[in-house]
Order: C-alpha cells, then sequence, then structure tokens
C-alpha cells in the first residue's frame, strides 16, 4: 500500500488505519492516476467507498490509488504449480458456433496482436461426405509434452498442477519446441509486440505471459493468475454458448461457468476423446465429438 | 633446412611459391570485391532483422525453421569434406588425394564457421546466446549440437594448422618488404617451427591423432543434426532413420562441392592434381 502523496499526513493515516484503500480497489472503485495530485484543487471530486464494517466513507478522488492484490508470482515460483491441483478442459464441439468470444478474451487478456491468437477456432471436415464443424484449439497442457522435452535452456517447463508454461525472459527463440509439438499450440513473437496497454501487463511473469516478448514462443497458458485467485480463465467465461468447461481432476468437476457437471460422468457420457491420443502425449485437453448438433454449420 | 633452401633451385621455387602471396591478380581483386559487396548485403539484413525481429524473413508459425536452418544442414554437411579427404584417405595411404588436401580442410573451416554464424542468425533472441551454457539441458539436442559444432570447429582448424605449418614458416622467413604486422602474426601462427626432426616427429604424431580422433567427430555432427529434426513431431522427419538417410546423402554432397571447388580452383589458377 504505497502512497505518494507526502503532502496530506493527517488524511493519509487516516485512509491507512481504516484500509479503505484496499477495499476501495475490491468493490472495483477506478483509480485515478497520481500525477493529477500535484495539480489538486480543494474542490476535487469526492468518492463513495465502504469500510470493512460496513460504513460509507467519502474520500477525495486523488488519494485513491489501485493496488494489486497478487502481485505476479515470481519467475521462480511459477515453476512450481500451484499445490494438489490438475486443471483440465473439455471442449464441447457439438455447441461451438464460432462466436470467437474465447478468442477475443484472451486477447485482451494476454494484450495480445489479432494475429498471434493462443486459441484458433479452426473449421474440421472429417470427410467428404460429413458435415464441418469448429474445433477451438489452444495448447493441451501435455502431461508428456514433447516440446518441454527439446528446449535447450529449460524455458518452457512442466508444473505440478499440469500446466506447461514458458518463462520469455529465459527463452532463446530458437523454436525448436515449436517444430515439437504435433498440435502447432505455439506461436512466436516474429515481429515487435504489441504496446502494453495497462498496468496489468506490465509486470512479467510466466504465469501471465505479459508482457510479450520479440523473439520468443508463446502460448496458452491457462491462466494460472486467474487460478491462484479462484476464478475461471477468461475464455470459459466469455463463451456465449457454453463451449468451453474447466475444472480440477482431483475434484473430478468441471464448469462452463453455467454448469459444474462431474468430469468422469461427462466424458464417459459423451465419449470424450484427446486429439491424436496415438501420440502418447497426454493431453490435459478433452474433446467431446460435434454430435447432436442444434445448430446448422454456418462459416 | 636451412641449408637445403641456400641452393639455388630451390630458391627459385620459394620464390614462385611465395610470390602469390604478395601479388594478386585483377580476377582476385574482382572476385574478393563481389564477395565484400555479399557480405555487406548479409550484414544489412541482418542489422534489418535484429531491428524489426524476424518478421523481416517471412518465417511464420507454420514454416518456422525455413532456409536458415536448411542452410544449417547443407553447411554442415559440406565441412565434413576436410574430414574425409585429410583423414580418411591420409589413412588409407592414397597419395593421389594431398594436392586435395588442402582445399578440403579450408572448405571445412569455412563452412563449420558458416554453420555456427547461421545458428545464431536464426536465433530469435541472440543477446541470450549464453543461456546455451549457463541454463543448457544436456536432454535437448540443441546442446548436442552446440557441444559437437565447438569439438568439430577445433579440430578442422587444428587439422588445418599442422600441416600448414612448415608453409607458414616459410612465409615468415622468406617474405621480405611485407608490414611489421604480417610479419608478426606469420611469427605467431608458425609456432616457431623449425623442421627439427623432434618437431617433424611430433607433427606427424599429433596429425596422425587429429586424423583419427575427427573420424567419430564428423559421425556424430551428422546423425546429432539429423535426429535433431526426428525428435520433432513433423511428418517425413519424425524417424529413426533420418540419420542413415541423411548421412549418405550428406556425402554426396560434399564430395560433388570438392569437384567444383577444384575445377574452379583449377581455371583460375595453375593448380594441377599430379
Ligand atoms: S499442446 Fe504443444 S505446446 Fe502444449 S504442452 Fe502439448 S506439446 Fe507442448
Ligand atoms: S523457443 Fe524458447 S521455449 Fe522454445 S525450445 Fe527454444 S528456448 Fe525453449
Amino acid at each position: 500500500m504505497k502512497m505518494q502523496n507526502k503532502r496530506n499526513k493527517s488524511r493519509r493515516k487516516f485512509l491507512q488505519s481504516s484500509g479503505i484503500i484496499g477495499v476501495s480497489t475490491l468493490l472495483g472503485v477506478q483509480a485515478f492516476p497520481l500525477s493529477s495530485c500535484s495539480k489538486k484543487t480543494e474542490s476535487s471530486q469526492t468518492i463513495k467507498v465502504l469500510t470493512p464494517e460496513g460504513k460509507l466513507m467519502e474520500v477525495e478522488a486523488d488519494q485513491l490509488q489501485e493496488i494489486h492484490h497478487h502481485k505476479p508470482v515470481s519467475n521462480k515460483e511459477s515453476r512450481k504449480g500451484i499445490p494438489g491441483k490438475k486443471f483440465v478442459m473439455v471442449v464441447d464441439l457439438a455447441k461451438c458456433k464460432n462466436a470467437r468470444e474465447c478468442v477475443k478474451a484472451c486477447e485482451a487478456h494476454h494484450n495480445l496482436p489479432p494475429d498471434r491468437p493462443f486459441i484458433k477456432v479452426l473449421k474440421i471436415q472429417d470427410n467428404p461426405h460429413s458435415s464441418p464443424y469448429w474445433m477451438p484449439k489452444k495448447c493441451f497442457q501435455c502431461d508428456n509434452p514433447p516440446c518441454v522435452k527439446v528446449c535447450p535452456v529449460g524455458a518452457t517447463f512442466k508444473r505440478s498442477d499440469g500446466i506447461v508454461l514458458i518463462d520469455n525472459q529465459l527463452c532463446i527463440g530458437c523454436r525448436f519446441c515449436m517444430a515439437a509439438c504435433p498440435y502447432s499450440a505455439r506461436v512466436f513473437n516474429w515481429g515487435k509486440p504489441k504496446p502494453i496497454g495497462n498496468s496489468k501487463h506490465a509486470h512479467y511473469s510466466p504465469e501471465t505471459s505479459t508482457p510479450s516478448q520479440v523473439g520468443t514462443v508463446e502460448k496458452c497458458d491457462f491462466c494460472p493468475d486467474h487460478l491462484r485467485e479462484g476464478k475461471l480463465p477468461p475464455c470459459i467465461t466469455a463463451c456465449p454458448n457454453g463451449v468451453l468447461y474447466f475444472g480440477d481432476a482431483n475434484e473430478d468437476a468441471v464448469t462452463n461457468g453455467v454448469d459444474t457437471v462431474r468430469l468422469s460422468k461427462l466424458l464417459k457420457d459423451k465419449a470424450g476423446y484427446r486429439y491424436l491420443e496415438e501420440l502418447g502425449t497426454e493431453p490435459n485437453v478433452y474433446y467431446l465429438p460435434p454430435v447432436d448438433r442444434l445448430f446448422p454449420f454456418k462459416e | 633446412m636451412e641449408s637445403i633452401l641456400k641452393t639455388k633451385e630451390n630458391q627459385q621455387i620459394l620464390n614462385d611459391l611465395t610470390t602469390p602471396v604478395l601479388k594478386s591478380g585483377r580476377n582476385f581483386k574482382f572476385l574478393m570485391l563481389v564477395l565484400s559487396i555479399v557480405i555487406a548485403l548479409g550484414i544489412f539484413a541482418y542489422y534489418k532483422q535484429l531491428k524489426h525481429g524476424l518478421i523481416v524473413t517471412a518465417m511464420r508459425d507454420y514454416t518456422s525453421w525455413g532456409i536458415y536452418i536448411s542452410n544449417f544442414v547443407f553447411f554442415v554437411a559440406v565441412s565434413l569434406v576436410g574430414s574425409l579427404i585429410s583423414s580418411i584417405l591420409k589413412l588409407a595411404n592414397a597419395k593421389w588425394s594431398y594436392p586435395l588436401t588442402r582445399i578440403a580442410e579450408m572448405v571445412a573451416v569455412a563452412s563449420i564457421i558458416c554453420a555456427s554464424i547461421i545458428i545464431i542468425v536464426d536465433m530469435g533472441r541472440p543477446d541470450r546466446f549464453f543461456h546455451v551454457i549457463t541454463h543448457g539441458r544436456i536432454q535437448s539436442p540443441i546442446i548436442w549440437d552446440v557441444i559437437v559444432i565447438i569439438t568439430y570447429l577445433v579440430i578442422s582448424i587444428l587439422l588445418l594448422l599442422l600441416p600448414l605449418l612448415p608453409d607458414l614458416a616459410i612465409c615468415r622467413d622468406q617474405l621480405n618488404g611485407i608490414p611489421q604486422w604480417k610479419k608478426r602474426l606469420y611469427k605467431a601462427i608458425s609456432l616457431n617451427w623449425k623442421g627439427s626432426p623432434i618437431q617433424q616427429k611430433r607433427l606427424h604424431r599429433a596429425s596422425s591423432i587429429l586424423e583419427i580422433m575427427v573420424i567419430p567427430v564428423a559421425f556424430a555432427i551428422h546423425t546429432i543434426t539429423s535426429w535433431l529434426f526426428a525428435t520433432t513431431w513433423r511428418p517425413g522427419w519424425d524417424s529413426t532413420n533420418l540419420g542413415p538417410i541423411l548421412f549418405p546423402g550428406l556425402l554426396c554432397l560434399e564430395q560433388q562441392l570438392l569437384l567444383l571447388q577444384c575445377t574452379l580452383f583449377e581455371g583460375i589458377s595453375t593448380f594441377r592434381t599430379i
């Protein structure tokens, strides 16, 4: 909780003791840039915030500063994984309409340019007689990941919770992992990355994959920063059709944000499968076959 | 050795030998100019790549290695020529191959240097090259490649340098009227060669050891490079056969290249095979 305005000591003390600053951000109150402090006049705006005791208070707007509750974890910490978890995703191909909301949510969360998506929604037609369907594809967080095996510097690694991450401060950009991944899940920063949009993207951690660096690889990371806060990855909540389920295999439960279902039962009832199972990569993303579709295929 | 050099005919031969070192013809100068332009273009292109990222190469996620790595394989293949000609044939006592030796060794050193440069050019983050040493994982074929290329580079340079020592000594002793720094350079790289029997014997021993050593290293460099590709899941590469398949192909390539080299060389100079 760092306050940079040194002028108003008494007010600062008051704010700290009542913990308003933290609470106000919890409630989603917009932060104000501190640069306006220097130009502050007596008639500046005030904002209502709630204290932990439930009292409504009024604070001058420019006294507020956003704080980050969950500082991005360090590169070393992010190699360990969240204890006791085993994250899985289930994609119900019967429901996907190519709404592309997951792609957009991912782009916003990871500050990606549109030409380097982590999620690709592919049109698949198994044979000339069957109807085509849409297949959202991302990194499958393989349990036997070929990409991790070939990395010369250990920049990409497997965690105890099943997630495969990349430390882009270590990556030398040899692109061996891209050649090794049978699912073409990885994207390379061929050119300069998108400029940093907001403060959320400013501090690097392998768990957020932002900010990107030119000449390094990236891919879907299952958003461990959200998982640490007990939130679902943005793509799951963004999907309007409930295609994507996310959960913990140890708890045997997955949710698409609306329904929570038993993972084993879902896979059993709907004949879940993993993509290119015969390669032995042991993906952690399951697909439910595109059967009983509720709508015709549209480009 | 001094006494042999004193006779008149020998002096004549030595003069003939050392003249091309001092004087270069028009063709040679033209060739150097053309090559310098090519190198300058390459440096400019690399500068552009450093500035804008690998996007300037038009490689993309599905074709992520492109011509850089094809070139790398090419140069690795060509580099084997040095070890092949200068060691296998020497060990087999094939005297006809001696005049080819030096060309082959030059080609070997040059191409292995090119191969290592291309790897660095291909890297997305050349500034982090030393991560390969500080964070290297022996599990990755790239680390094997780095180790074997460095080993091969050292051996090829030695293979080139050792038989060159007597000639460098001649340059040191015979060339007069060259700048002081060149004199010093010759003095430094001729490693105090005097041609005494004990030096001759040592040189012979060292060459034999190197000639034998380079054969397994050459096998390693080829098979590591080919099996590096086999560790990926790309169709066509994903096969343990890739090592045995690539090896004969590379052997053919490098012999053809040597032939080409000799033909060109014969064209521009009075080089003759015995
Ligand atoms: S899908 Fe590809 S990038 Fe993701 S863990 Fe598997 S091999 Fe690695
Ligand atoms: S591109 Fe980066 S993460 Fe991928 S293998 Fe090379 S160093 Fe490792």
